[in-house]
């Protein structure tokens, strides 16, 4: 059972959900939507947010048949015991994987944006070794920390309403420039970045509360994700023009660059130190799931000695592509994979776990 | 593994002197066991006295005990009576009998006079300690302006007096501890029976007994011997002298630990934040204790940040400087031979070897190494080029700002944090520093104080508490103890302000 020590309040797990969902890809997310939605972009997020939001339930609607029983637990109850530790494998991959996008993603930006001479793996080790001093403690410990730290969503906010003294509202219209399809095309590029619900299925039983209270702390996570990516989609569409964007990558940090305040010249530098804050929680967010995962099958349950060797492989995977090629070709498996473990597999044991319990009904 | 784990670790059980020998019929043999048992110390003193028809002897060490005491209380009554029930005739206060030898000779130690008589088995034990202790003065580590300017000394039934004195509750209790093998320093472990927390009584009680130790010198020795994390650079217990302060957290529900023979309170459990609070901030008005409060915090964040932030700035991001501003500083760095990284760290040691020297000498020449400080290292590090002027200024602003947290082990912590903080802003510039900041974040976030997250309220959040945490609001906002320490009460205010609104005017 779930010791009284490590429990988590709601409101801790809406923040560690938060904390997860926003990460790496909020600096590029308005560049990636744009070229597919065009200025119909906001919508995109909005349609993704509530994507998203569907996802969180089925996966709750899991959750809640087993309500003392993690991922790695409930998985053979459902699916049988060789599958169910199958799948188990396959979500520590899927876990581990994501993780490792996040590092890959991470020193490519922090290694065009401000330290350009500093090796790759000095960069990935500063990160890991953050990463396992805090995913090797208990849940309680990590959400307590992501309550604190989500102080620098709110800067963030505030640093991009500097970019609100220069717009223009006709860059927007018309809305549905690039057709419906591609404005729901876009959405599954926002997708990929509001990952991180996933961590309802370890955190489900480590929290306080009765099972309605969980979905709306989880569900009030996610609209809080999807509103800020809406916000700063929204802010880069109005800022740029559709012709500048396809040369910019990473259109909120170019956005700061061009403001200054008084004392400050590079408001962008400090919104990328507090964007390295961010990406640290997703990473350790996906550490400590994958981590849990393996410690429930090599370690009677105890995390903390997996960290490290899955922090690891984490390690080997972000050292893996040296070219933007193999950066595209790992992010697209990502993107599969994010799909497949969020989405698709989750439906496929919700519906089981609702037939096999219907036949038990009937069986009796 | 096995090899570091004997190296470091210290599991000796203890061993128990089993000898338990009982007082002998013989006067004679009874002083040959106690002197032989104190070695032949010189300052063993007996007098021959006679009572009741029979021989016997007043032992006491000259050292420890009063001898006006005795022989006014002791001596003086048994001449006059002769005859009688002892306790009756002495007029000490505190005497008792004892059986073992053992604990006879312990007690000479501990100041008690010793009457033994022929054939007798039984000792009395008369208590005479003399006492000899400083004046109730302002401790100077702990200066405030208003308020009371009372502090501890090093005698601890005067300490513990000064407490009792400042709050006259049956609720205030008081555990004696003996700690220390060799030392036997006697302890005493405050708490307010009805508001502290009876799982944190037990497990300083618990952590109190553990102590299995020669030496005791306190506060070093307990403070390291108890807390949770010694490997944290951050103190977990508050040392204060103030008797003032030790009554305010004993009615937050923590638990303050005296010793005998030095003037520190330890409290626990605390949070950071306790650190950074003083009496002052009480007695003077809401707002401008708030304004200093936010002072001091920020001065947290200046004394471990602003050499890091100076060095990723010159060495990595001079871009974020303003173009007016970015001549001055680089027109100066530029003429400095070192890299920034070792400028700083040069300074900063200096300026520690400044502060340690000062004080280690006497006050008369603690001016000396002001001038030398400040005119040689200032001025003339500068005017040849070794050190460039926008780090003098660094240094200096840290340096001060480290030395407003009203606690000296916390600024000692946040003036040694610096230095990681350096080398990671010499490394890798501002991600550098955002890295080490989320270290100590995670550290600070996993380290509790007795059971008490060190930061709380912040983390784990609880906003009614923050009203008395970066400010300090009113104190009839306070109508709430602070939670942290899990008081068994809470409240602790009601409507005082009540009479704001009792006048409405006559009919």
């Amino acid at each position: 059972m779930i010791k009284e020590k490590s429990r988590i309040t709601q409101g801790q797990l809406m923040f560690l959900i938060l904390q997860i969902q926003v990460g790496v890809g909020i600096l590029s997310l308005p560049y990636r939507v744009q070229a597919v939605a065009k200025g119909g972009g906001w919508i995109s997020t909005l349609i993704a947010g509530i994507v998203a939001q569907v996802l969180i339930l089925i996966l709750w609607a899991i959750c809640r048949r087993y309500p003392s029983d993690t991922l790695f637990t409930f998985l053979p109850k459902i699916a049988g015991k060789f599958f169910g530790k199958l799948l188990g494998f396959g979500y520590i991959f899927h876990f581990l994987f994501i993780a490792g996008i996040i590092l890959i993603l991470f020193t490519d930006i922090v290694g065009k944006w401000i330290l350009m001479d500093t090796p790759r793996w000095a960069l990935l080790l500063l990160m890991i070794a953050t990463g396992v001093y805090l995913a090797k403690e208990s849940i309680r410990v990590i959400a307590r920390l992501f309550v604190s730290v989500s102080f620098f969503i709110i800067v963030m906010v505030l640093l991009t309403m500097a970019g609100y003294t220069n717009v223009n509202f006709t860059y927007l219209f018309p809305i549905t420039e690039a057709g419906w399809p591609n404005i729901l095309k876009g959405s599954s590029e926002v997708l990929i970045s509001l990952v991180g619900f996933e961590v309802l299925l370890v955190a489900y039983p480590y929290v306080e509360g009765n099972s309605a209270g969980k979905l709306k702390a989880a569900s009030l996570a996610n609209m809080l994700t999807t509103l800020f990516y809406a916000f700063e989609v929204f802010t880069c569409l109005i800022i740029f023009s559709p012709a500048e964007f396809p040369l910019i990558s990473e259109p909120l940090m170019y956005m700061l660059r061009s403001f200054s305040i008084q004392i400050v010249e590079r408001i962008d530098l400090f919104f990328l130190s507090i964007w390295v804050i961010i990406v640290a929680t997703s990473f350790v967010g996906y550490l400590y799931l994958a981590s849990t995962g393996l410690g429930y099958f090599f370690h009677r349950g105890e995390h903390k000695k997996a960290v490290y060797y899955a922090a690891f492989v984490c390690f080997i995977l972000a050292m893996i592509p040296q070219d933007q090629k193999t950066v595209e070709l790992m992010n697209q498996i990502a993107t599969i994979s994010a799909y497949t473990f969020a989405a698709g597999i989750p439906f496929i044991l919700l519906v089981i776990a609702y037939f096999s319990r219907k036949r038990r009904m009937e069986e009796r | 593994m096995s090899f570091f784990r004997k190296l470091f670790q210290n599991n000796q059980q203890k061993t128990g002197q089993g000898n338990e020998i009982e007082v002998f019929p013989s006067l004679q043999k009874n002083i040959a066991y106690i002197q032989q048992w104190l070695f032949y110390t010189d300052d063993l003193k007996w007098r021959n006295i006679r009572f009741n028809g029979r021989d016997g002897v007043i032992l006491y060490l000259e050292s420890v005990a009063d001898t006006k005491e005795i022989q006014a209380g002791v001596i003086k009554p048994i001449e006059q009576a002769k005859e009688g029930n002892i306790t009756e005739i002495i007029t000490a206060v505190d005497v008792k009998y004892e059986r073992k030898l053992n604990a006879i000779s312990q007690s000479l130690l501990q100041g008690s006079a010793v009457l033994l008589f022929d054939g007798i088995g039984e000792a009395c034990l008369v208590q005479v300690v003399a006492s000899y202790h400083r004046d109730v003065k302002e401790p100077d580590n702990e200066g405030v302006v208003r308020g009371a300017h009372g502090g501890f000394i090093e005698n601890l039934s005067v300490n513990l007096f000064l407490v009792r004195n400042r709050l006259e509750s049956q609720n205030l209790v008081v555990r004696y501890y003996q700690l220390g093998d060799a030392t036997k320093t006697k302890v005493a472990v405050l708490y307010m029976q009805d508001l502290a927390n009876p799982d944190l009584v037990k497990e300083v009680d618990h952590r109190l007994r553990s102590i299995s130790i020669d030496t005791i010198i306190s506060p070093g020795y307990i403070a390291e011997l108890t807390e949770n994390n010694p490997y944290s650079p951050f103190p977990q217990i508050l040392f204060t002298e103030r008797p003032d302060r030790t009554v305010a957290h004993l009615m937050e529900g923590r638990v303050a630990i005296l010793a005998e023979g030095d003037p520190t309170a330890l409290i626990v459990p605390v949070t950071l934040f306790a650190f950074y609070q003083t009496p002052d901030d009480f007695h003077s008005r809401w707002i401008v204790g708030s304004f200093i409060r936010v002072i001091r915090l920020a001065s947290f964040l200046i004394a471990f940040q602003l050499p890091a932030f100076y060095i990723a700035v010159v060495s990595f991001h001079a871009e974020v400087l303003p173009a007016n501003l970015i001549d001055t500083v680089k027109s100066s760095v530029e003429r400095v031979p070192f890299p920034p990284i070792l400028e700083a760290l040069v300074m900063e040691l200096t300026l520690e070897l400044i502060r340690e020297a000062g004080i280690r000498l006497p006050s008369r020449v603690g001016q000396t190494i002001g001038i030398v400080g400040g005119l040689v290292i200032g001025d003339a590090v500068v005017r040849t080029g070794l050190v460039s002027y926008p780090m003098v200024i660094v240094v200096s602003l840290t340096a001060i700002s480290s030395f407003v947290v009203p606690s000296y082990e916390m600024s000692s912590a946040v003036r040694f944090l610096r230095f990681p903080l350096m080398a990671m802003a010499a490394l890798f510039g501002f991600v550098g520093i955002v890295f080490g900041l989320l270290f100590i974040m995670i550290h600070l976030s996993k380290l509790e104080s007795f059971g008490t997250a060190y930061l709380a309220p912040f983390i784990p959040l609880r906003i009614k508490d923050l009203k008395d945490t970066f400010v300090r609001l009113p104190i009839w906002f306070l109508n709430q103890r602070p939670h942290d320490p899990h008081p068994k009460r809470l409240n602790q205010e009601r409507y005082s302000r009540g009479w704001e609104h009792d006048d409405q005017g006559e009919e």
